[in-house]
């Protein structure tokens, strides 16, 4: 135990814990935009997986993480071109499409990566994305080891949601967003088109989701495996709703998700006295507790989720 | 569930022709995606479709899927009913096994005989319940989104078998993680297949499902609670009651789902036991429309299709879970079809 | 006065909603300086045509003109563009924005763009200080009054540099004292050479402010004419197409010294939706044989003491007492049981399931619907529905027809034949007639005195005076929460109804 709170158990743990955080924040930030425009995105999960799987193909035959990573969320975009056109266009549960688009993509990417790599032993790999030390700022003690030396996909996911959130308040784009998320009637009464808004928040959010998914795989472990997002995309719904939909917000109930994880796995490492199935439940376990403590009797966006009709009677 | 509401006053032939183009359409894009991959689809689809209904070995392998998919897409159903969705069927079936297991190892089994059945199905349909219930209790107490607590806890349950059966329920003989057998099982129907009274119990489930949702006043609240809440509410209808037992009940059903598994399929218990089951139920139920022949002619179809999955994977190497994909397009597809069903009937004046 | 030109003119608009003709072949012109009024009882068509103007819902066939040229009009954001602004009965503002934040969607801006606070602000204040608007620009709407609420819609209009405003039944949820307010910016507007089109079916206000009235009846124009040569009674057969005799309502005496009540409210707060204490501390009672007229404006507690009176809401505080005995308002079993019985405002997602058929929602809320076994018997649910829609002439298809598809009228009667089925001893109504048209109106209410002369005792929410005045035999006027007096109707008038709505006392020191 004592070996926990050492330094040099604390900073590789916690510089873990933000660079698996980043695909949180990229699914969670994404995820808060679909959602204040008041359509849910449950298929989440489903693009994640997809464009891990997409940016992991691309960049071994073309050898550029770039082009993998940019392909991954070009799929996930796709993806959610699909998943709008269910539930914005022809205005179906959209529960329903997220829930049968991730069953879509569990078999297609299983069905995909076996038809392509077969089922041999020896994995396919890319080398993952190398860190980029920020000058001056990675010196610092402690912190600059954490926050500073991480891969350029990390610095982007921070610096991603934090124009989402001035996009969100202080951009007329952002008012138009949360009024369509609120009064979608009201938003139509104002000269807003709905249906624009809600298409342009599913294609943002779905290539986040692509980017967040391309991170696992091109960023994290540098190859594909069976269901490797393993609920992540669940995770960051839950956090949408911690974060109160505030991407700022989400940027902490991430780290908070993606240090668990971290630290599960150097538990178990560690040979720690409990059964390891108890570290792999641990981050659901905590999101799941998360949200009942701290997620009750908040106000999410009005319209989250109705389905609108322009001309309803 | 807005789906319901666009189909449910119409026709049931034009639901039917509906149902059968999305299947044909989804066969036909999967066909496409098969040959773009070299993978000969008409090969594939007979391994598919055909083989599982050739041998009665085969419907017997049907039959041990059915029970499963029929019992969670059953309990599914009651919850659609009332407008919430339990995708939380593969954590309850795990823990249904996991009760059944426990009275199946234990010194009560030896007692009673083959009778140690029954309390065991008691047990394993209150830890599904209970499972179920916990998402239930979220939802009334905390208004958490049940969609998202069902997932979560699915993948708590499911580590939680995987301990169980690590640790302590092992089985000390051998060296695989798994408990010892239960004290006996269910009998078998049909000689040469694996076919057990499991799935008696799940069509006996299908009856129970039908006689409360459509004639008894419980049926019909939970079904106003679907409607309209504010109408539930005017109709003296506690929301918060009703949403917990209805969660209740599907979990119970899906906790009988896992006690067959142990009783009749695998006979002791065995990470994995879970599969695809969950959500192959709650496809069930979509393509059912929750309607009690529909979710039944529906389960039949993909625990065909589920057989057939495997038998295609060992002949031709395409992943067995390309049923995922298949199964996605067609509620998708049956989705796109209703959607294009709008007109309601204008207003009578 | 400026020179007269045609803003806006309509030819020939057509719209059916499935079988159902809303708008049949309609012409009608707006002049610039003029109020025009569109005036046709509940599902003439008003709102349909209206709405196709603005660019909610599209016309079959027909033709529109702004100033002379032909336009096409897809969107609000077209009809904005082309100068014509709407303020619907149910207003179209984002509850957690401000004035200021919502009238900002409208401006001209791009969407990429920073959001400038102070340059609206100043814009709008000078748009306040020459149509004499005022309004309360930075706190969200959702805590504003709904009059209020109604001057941020004009305002918006104006501010997008409307000519043409649309005013969609804009009295329904004003007070007398708010109405003259209302109609004074309305006159500025018309000085300013805006063309106004006045959407309404109350015959008298649209005599009072209009220069010109468009009658339409049944999706038709059945007159066209000046406001000063107007002619009442023909008027009133234009709208409605035949002699109504208005039934003569003979108000029975009652004698309530020494009756228990049915129901009784002992301080009673609740809080509304939103988790707001809406209900401040109510005491009622309600006796046999005697309707009590609640007036109030919208929003000051009104419909949470209806809920909590018929059971289905909990009361925060305070008793409710069937008969002298205490009830539990969690208990709504206990009202239905005990006989209360509740029509409820929102007869679409309320009273009913819109997705059933009439006969299963026959049975909405009753606790036993078959006395014999655990099942339910359709076959006798089925027959109820049938003769209960016969007896109260519910045009549909029958019982088993979807209850969405009933217009306004025939829904609300098949409620109030539910209600009334069971015999009740209190009956709750609230705003019964709210948007039926007249002879499913006069229907209502002379059920409501059928019921009371049989003894039940009814609590009646209306915000037609003509109505509490006619019907009731008190009025107890809520303000905020709380009752802040009680009249007879022979006692009293609409004025000094109106000012007790407003808060204002004139028997007691404020």
């Amino acid at each position: 135990m004592s070996e926990i709170l050492t330094l040099s158990f604390l900073i590789p743990l916690f510089t873990a814990g933000v660079r698996m955080s980043a695909p949180l924040i990229f699914g969670a930030a994404g995820n808060i935009m679909n959602e204040r425009s008041g359509v849910m995105n449950i298929g989440l999960e489903g693009e994640m997986l997809i464009s891990a799987l997409t940016s992991f193909m691309v960049a071994e035959r073309t050898g550029s993480l770039l082009i993998g990573v940019l392909s991954g969320g070009i799929t996930g975009m796709l993806c959610a071109l699909l998943i709008a056109f269910w539930s914005v266009s022809r205005k179906q549960d959209q529960s329903v499409v997220g829930i049968m688009f991730n069953i879509f993509a569990l078999g297609f990417t299983n069905f995909l990566y076996r038809a392509v790599y077969g089922i041999s032993t020896s994995k396919a790999k890319v080398s993952i994305l190398r860190e980029v030390h920020i000058p001056l700022l990675s010196k610092i003690p402690i912190l600059g080891d954490i926050l500073f030396r991480q891969n350029i996909l990390v610095y982007l996911a921070f610096i991603l949601s934090i124009l989402i959130w001035l996009l969100l308040t202080h951009t007329k784009f952002g008012w138009q967003v949360q009024a369509v998320g609120e009064n979608p009637k009201a938003a139509a009464a104002a000269g807003v088109s709905v249906i624009g808004i809600r298409y342009i928040s599913y294609l943002f959010s779905g290539f986040m989701a692509g980017i967040g998914g391309s991170f696992l795989s091109c960023g994290i472990v540098g190859t594909f495996t069976e269901n490797m997002t393993s609920g992540r995309g669940f995770i960051c719904l839950a956090i949408t709703i911690l974060a109160r939909w505030n991407p700022i917000y989400a940027i902490f109930a991430s780290l908070l998700f993606g240090t668990t994880e971290a630290l599960q796995l150097r538990l178990q490492a560690l040979g720690a006295s409990l059964p390891y199935q108890f570290f792999v439940a641990l981050p659901f376990i905590v999101t799941l507790a998360a949200l009942v403590i701290f997620g009750r009797n908040i106000r999410a966006p009005k319209s989250l989720g109705a389905i609108y009709t322009k001309e309803s009677r | 569930m807005k789906m319901l509401d666009s189909i449910r006053d119409k026709n049931i032939i034009s639901k039917c022709i509906i149902l059968i183009i999305s299947i044909i359409a989804a066969l036909l894009i999967g066909a496409v995606f098969l040959m773009v991959l070299g993978v000969n689809p008409v090969e594939s689809y007979y391994y598919l479709l055909i083989r599982p209904f050739q041998s009665l070995r085969s419907i017997g392998e049907l039959s041990i899927k059915l029970t499963p998919i029929l019992l969670i897409g059953i309990g599914v159903s009651f919850t659609f009913q009332a407008k919430l969705t339990n995708l939380g069927g593969e954590g309850q079936i795990c823990m249904g096994a996991i009760g059944m297991t426990l009275v199946g190892i234990s010194p009560l089994a030896e007692a009673l005989g083959p009778w140690w059945i029954l309390p065991g199905m008691l047990t394993a349909a209150l830890f599904g319940a209970l499972w179920a219930g916990i998402a239930g209790f979220f939802k009334t107490r905390f208004k958490a989104s049940e969609i998202i607590t069902t997932l979560l806890l699915n993948y708590i349950a499911v580590q939680f078998l995987s301990y169980c059966v690590y640790y302590p329920l092992r089985d000390h003989k051998g060296n695989i993680p798994q408990s010892a057998k239960v004290a006996s099982t269910l009998p078998k129907l049909i000689e040469g297949s694996r076919m057990n009274a499991g799935v008696i119990l799940a069509v006996i489930g299908v009856i129970i499902y039908w006689i409360i949702i459509r004639k008894t006043k419980f049926g019909y609240n939970l079904r106003v609670l679907g409607g309209s809440i504010k109408a539930s509410v005017y109709g003296g209808i506690s929301k918060k009651k009703y949403y917990l037992i209805a969660m209740l009940i599907s979990g119970a059903f899906a906790g009988i789902a896992g006690s067959i598994e142990i009783a009749g399929t695998q006979t002791r218990l065995v990470e994995g036991l879970a599969g695809t089951y969950g959500f192959d139920g709650v496809v069930a139920s979509l393509m059912g429309m929750q309607h009690p022949v529909g979710v039944l002619l529906s389960s039949i179809l993909l625990a065909g299709l589920s057989v057939g999955a495997e038998t295609m994977q060992v002949k031709t190497g395409v992943s067995s879970l390309f049923l995922n994909v298949l199964e996605a397009l067609i509620v998708l597809f049956i989705l796109l079809g209703f959607s294009f069903f709008n007109g309601k009937g204008g207003k009578n004046e | 006065m400026a020179e007269k030109k045609t803003l806006l003119e309509l030819k020939g608009i057509t719209k059916s909603f499935g079988s159902f003709k809303a708008n049949d072949n309609i012409d009608l012109n707006v002049f610039n300086g003029e109020i025009h009024a569109l005036l046709g009882e509940n599902g003439a068509g008003k709102s349909t045509l209206m709405n196709i103007l603005f660019g909610i819902y599209k016309a079959d066939k027909g033709k529109i003109y702004i100033s002379g040229k032909e336009v096409k009009i897809q969107s609000p954001k077209d009809a904005l563009s082309y100068g014509i602004g709407m303020v619907h009965q149910h207003f179209m503002l984002v509850e957690k924005f401000s004035a200021l934040e919502n009238i900002y969607l409208l401006g001209d801006e791009k969407p990429l763009t920073f959001t400038h606070r102070k340059k609206i602000e100043t814009r709008l204040n000078a748009l306040k200080e020459k149509y004499g608007i005022e309004v309360d620009l930075n706190s969200p709407v959702e805590q504003l009054s709904i009059g209020m609420q109604q001057k941020i819609e004009i305002l918006k209009l104006l501010y997008t540099g409307a000519e043409v405003l649309i005013l969609d039944e804009p009295t329904a949820i004003l007070i007398p004292q708010e109405c003259d307010i209302l109609f004074e910016i309305i006159s500025n507007l018309a000085k300013e050479g805006k063309g106004i089109i006045f959407i309404s079916h109350k015959l008298d206000e649209v005599l009072s402010i209009s220069n010109r009235i468009t009658v339409l009846s049944k999706g038709k124009v059945t007159g066209r004419i000046a406001t000063k040569d107007a002619d009442k009674n023909a008027i009133i057969k234009m709208m409605v197409g035949e002699e109504i005799s208005i039934p003569e309502i003979k108000k029975t005496s009652n004698n309530n010294t020494n009756q228990i009540p049915i129901l009784r409210a002992d301080e009673v707060e609740a809080k509304d939706e939103r988790g707001i204490q809406t209900l401040n501390g109510v005491s009622l009672s309600i006796y046999p044989s005697e309707i009590v007229g609640i007036a109030s404006v919208e929003g000051n507690g009104q419909e949470e003491l209806a809920e909590v009176m018929a059971g289905v809401r909990k009361a925060a505080k305070g008793n409710m007492f069937i008969n002298n005995k205490q009830v539990s308002t969690r208990a709504a079993k206990d009202f239905i049981d005990n006989g209360i019985e509740y029509v409820p405002a929102d007869r679409n997602y309320v009273g009913s399931v819109p997705d059933f058929p009439l006969y299963e929602n026959w049975i909405l809320r009753n606790r036993k619907p078959s006395k014999k076994r655990m099942l339910l018997d359709y076959i006798t649910i089925k027959q109820q529905t049938g003769k209960a829609m016969e007896d109260y002439d519910v045009r549909a298809r029958g019982a088993e027809e979807r209850t969405a598809n009933l217009s306004g009228g025939n829904l609300q009667k098949f409620i109030m034949a539910r209600a009334l089925s069971k015999n009740p001893k209190a009956l709750i109504c609230s705003y019964p007639t709210r948007g039926l048209d007249i002879k499913a109106t006069w229907f209502i209410r002379e059920k409501v005195l059928e019921a009371k002369s049989s003894g039940v005792g009814i609590l009646l929410i209306s915000g037609d005076f003509e109505e509490l005045f006619a019907l009731s035999d008190r009025i107890v006027v809520m303000y905020r929460g709380k009752i802040v007096g009680e009249v007879l109707p022979e006692d009293s008038s609409v004025r000094e109804v109106g000012s007790m709505m407003m808060g204002v006392n004139s028997h007691e020191d404020a």
